[in-house]
């Protein structure tokens, strides 16, 4: 076991955080050491297309998902409703950006932990037929994110008004042959995460997902309201009422706090609150679990991830049998631009994300308002990281090592939070 | 130039990232097979986001992603330069100060009082590219760093050989793949100037070229300027040359 290191920063991690753990006081606290990269203000004065090709910058492991939230808040703004073939479009781009965020996190960041191995590259030699699997799906997210968003990392195809162009259909064919022979990887996926010993954890916390527009649908691109495993629901526009930020002294990130109290977005999150609205294999397999098992035990976020991995597939495979049944109309609506504010919110891969705009008559960015999912984890990671100091009677090594786990678990993307 | 270590007969590479997005990170895990088949050819012995064992050095070839924010990361690419036989840059962040570079010094101050709070006692000092701290050996362009265009700049040092950076501009890329030129139809485009290695990316998939992968040698700034203002104002220019080039004098020279 490994020696704490309190303040080294944690490894496979996206982005730099340390621990420093006071195991006298039995209290975390989560250094967030990024520095400021201050967004918000930095888009003040730019023009709207700036925002969506800007704020995909905030994160290389997210990029699409920026993008289209930051596009939603534009087209919010300017009343501009895209075709029902630019939606179909953006919900397949958001199925590739699921499965590579997801692949990303669990073979490279997190599996490690679970099978024994340092690098993700390790499990090539130790567990090939896991490392194959992961390849396959990797390869998959990239070819589709490419083939709609121009290439995989910060998308070059996206407009206010829809995309600048579509792939031709016969792409969309080829897509679906790809997702189609990934189907048994994401089976594979889901069969070992259910495989995987997780560290036994229980401490109650809200859950908070963006609500889809269509009542069995699980969150893709198109959103209501945000919902609560508290009953406590509110409209989008309230969020900032709902959610408040605070600064914290050890961190260049802000803690989020929903009724005072940390809660958690992202895959667990969207699972227990959507859950029976998954595709059908991945209903199978949830159906195999039970969800009280999971419920309020961060490390699970992981089983969640590789279940959404074939959800996704699934859904991806649907959308390219609509396109390929319907054809694509044209890509691009005409717009006017004009003054006002527009909220994009979307599900990320690590929970619910908001791009709040106002823009002025000419397109100008006045004033903008960013909460990404991570900021809304912090001060949960921080409960959970106490929760195991006080109840836990391993020693620090071990502890270290858990909390180091449950971080990971949580597959914070620190680059986001300091936005 | 050599990066050979006669020790480890595998040349030592450390892998570091300062304040950015990370995504030519997911640039460099994303050549897949070919991310493996370098792998074998080196020791990777220091790498955050990769793994929990690493070396504190010295290097055969440190890469660094992002920009130099805080006084921890100004510190921490001096002693990397000072352990390492070849430095790198790599992406806009660290070649250019691309999209951190828009917040200039002069602003921090307001812009953290703003979205933290009055008495906010910030990290960062300033958002400059590597260059501005250290000499840099070779820089990987791009934002994000094109996937050929890393395994082509790594190759080229495994094989004890300096890359060189593309000689001709965006537009010779564009031109061959066939989209219509923006300039002709009096849309914003930097690619007269920009080095090439992208395979105009942007400007296929519907987006100008920003600029991304700076400057081409022998770039003709005054030219295009002169294009640009036939159906830009000035004020339109620097926010669109401000994007990616901030902290480049062709920028300062726009105001």
């Amino acid at each position: 076991m490994k020696k704490p290191i309190q303040n080294s920063m944690i490894a496979k991690i996206e982005g730099h955080g340390s621990l420093n753990i006071n195991f006298k006081a039995k209290k975390v606290e989560l250094n967030i050491l990024e520095g400021e990269r201050l967004f918000e203000e930095m888009l003040i004065g730019k023009s709207y297309e700036q925002t969506y090709w800007i704020t995909p910058r905030i994160c290389g492991v997210c990029p699409i998902v920026h993008a289209l939230a930051s596009v939603k808040a534009v087209e919010e703004t300017f009343r501009i409703q895209v075709s029902h073939s630019s939606q179909i479009m953006r919900e397949l781009m958001m199925c590739s950006q699921m499965l590579e965020s997801h692949i990303l996190h669990l073979i490279f960041l997190s599996l490690p932990d679970y099978l024994g191995v340092d690098r993700g590259t390790e499990i090539y030699q130790k567990h090939p037929k896991y490392f194959n699997m992961a390849l396959k799906i990797k390869k998959t997210a990239d070819f589709i994110a490419k083939a709609i968003g121009g290439r995989p990392v910060h998308p070059v195809t996206i407009t206010a008004g829809g995309f600048f162009k579509f792939p031709k259909i016969e792409v969309i064919r080829e897509i679906k042959i790809q997702l189609q022979n990934i189907i048994d990887d994401a089976e594979g996926l889901v069969n070992l995460a259910l495989s995987l010993k997780y560290p036994a954890l229980y401490n109650p916390c809200e859950y908070l997902s963006a609500e889809p527009k269509l009542a069995d649908e699980f969150p893709i691109y198109s959103f209501s309201k945000i919902s609560s495993s508290r009953n406590s629901n509110f409209e989008i526009k309230n969020y900032i009422k709902e959610i408040k930020e605070l600064v914290v002294p050890y961190s260049t990130a802000k803690f989020a706090q929903h009724f005072k109290q940390g809660f958690m977005v992202g895959s667990l999150a969207r699972v227990l609150l959507f859950g029976n609205r998954l595709t059908p294999l991945a209903s199978q397999y949830l159906n195999k679990i039970n969800l009280d098992t999971l419920r309020f035990n961060p490390y699970y976020n992981n089983l969640a991830q590789a279940l959404e991995v074939l959800h996704y597939t699934e859904k991806a495979i649907n959308i390219c049998d609509f396109a390929l049944k319907n054809g694509l109309e044209k890509p691009m609506v005409g717009f006017k631009t004009r003054a006002g504010r527009g909220v994009g919110v979307m599900e990320a891969p690590r929970g619910i994300l908001y791009h709040d705009y106002t823009f002025d008559s000419r397109g100008n960015a006045t004033d903008i308002n960013i909460i990404t999912p991570t900021v809304q984890n912090l001060a949960h990671i921080e409960e959970d990281a106490n929760f195991i100091v006080e109840h836990s009677d391993a020693n620090e090594s071990e502890i270290y090592h858990q909390i180091e786990m449950l971080v990971r678990a949580y597959d914070p993307c620190i680059t986001c939070s300091v936005h | 130039m050599t990066i050979q270590n006669t020790k480890l007969l595998k040349p030592t590479i450390a892998i570091y990232d300062f304040t950015d997005c990370e995504g030519c990170e997911v640039q460099l895990v994303s050549l897949l097979e070919d991310f493996l088949q370098l792998e074998k050819r080196v020791e990777i012995v220091n790498w955050r986001l990769g793994q929990e064992h690493n070396h504190p050095g010295p290097f055969d070839v440190c890469i660094i992603e992002g920009t130099p924010i805080t006084l921890l990361e100004q510190k921490l690419l001096k002693e990397l330069r000072a352990k390492s036989k070849v430095l790198v840059g790599l992406g806009a962040c660290a070649t250019l100060g691309g999209i951190p570079a828009i917040v200039s010094k002069k602003q921090r101050n307001a812009m953290y009082k703003k979205i933290y709070s009055e008495n906010y006692k910030p990290r960062g000092l300033d958002s400059l590219p590597l260059a501005n701290y250290v000499p840099v050996d070779y820089l990987i362009h791009g934002c994000p760093a094109d996937k050929a265009d890393i395994l082509r700049s790594l190759t080229d040092l495994l094989a004890g050989k300096m890359p060189a950076p593309f000689p001709y501009p965006v537009c010779m890329e564009c031109k061959l793949k066939g989209p219509e030129c923006r300039l002709l139809n009096q849309k914003p485009c930097l690619g007269p100037v920009s080095q090439a290695g992208c395979d105009a990316v942007c400007v296929r998939g519907g987006t100008g070229c920003y600029g991304c992968r700076g400057n081409v040698s022998g770039a003709n700034w005054t030219s295009l300027k002169k294009t640009l203002s036939q159906f830009m104002t000035h004020d339109e220019m620097k926010k669109y040359v401000s994007v990616f080039l901030s902290a480049t004098d062709e920028y300062k020279n726009l105001k």
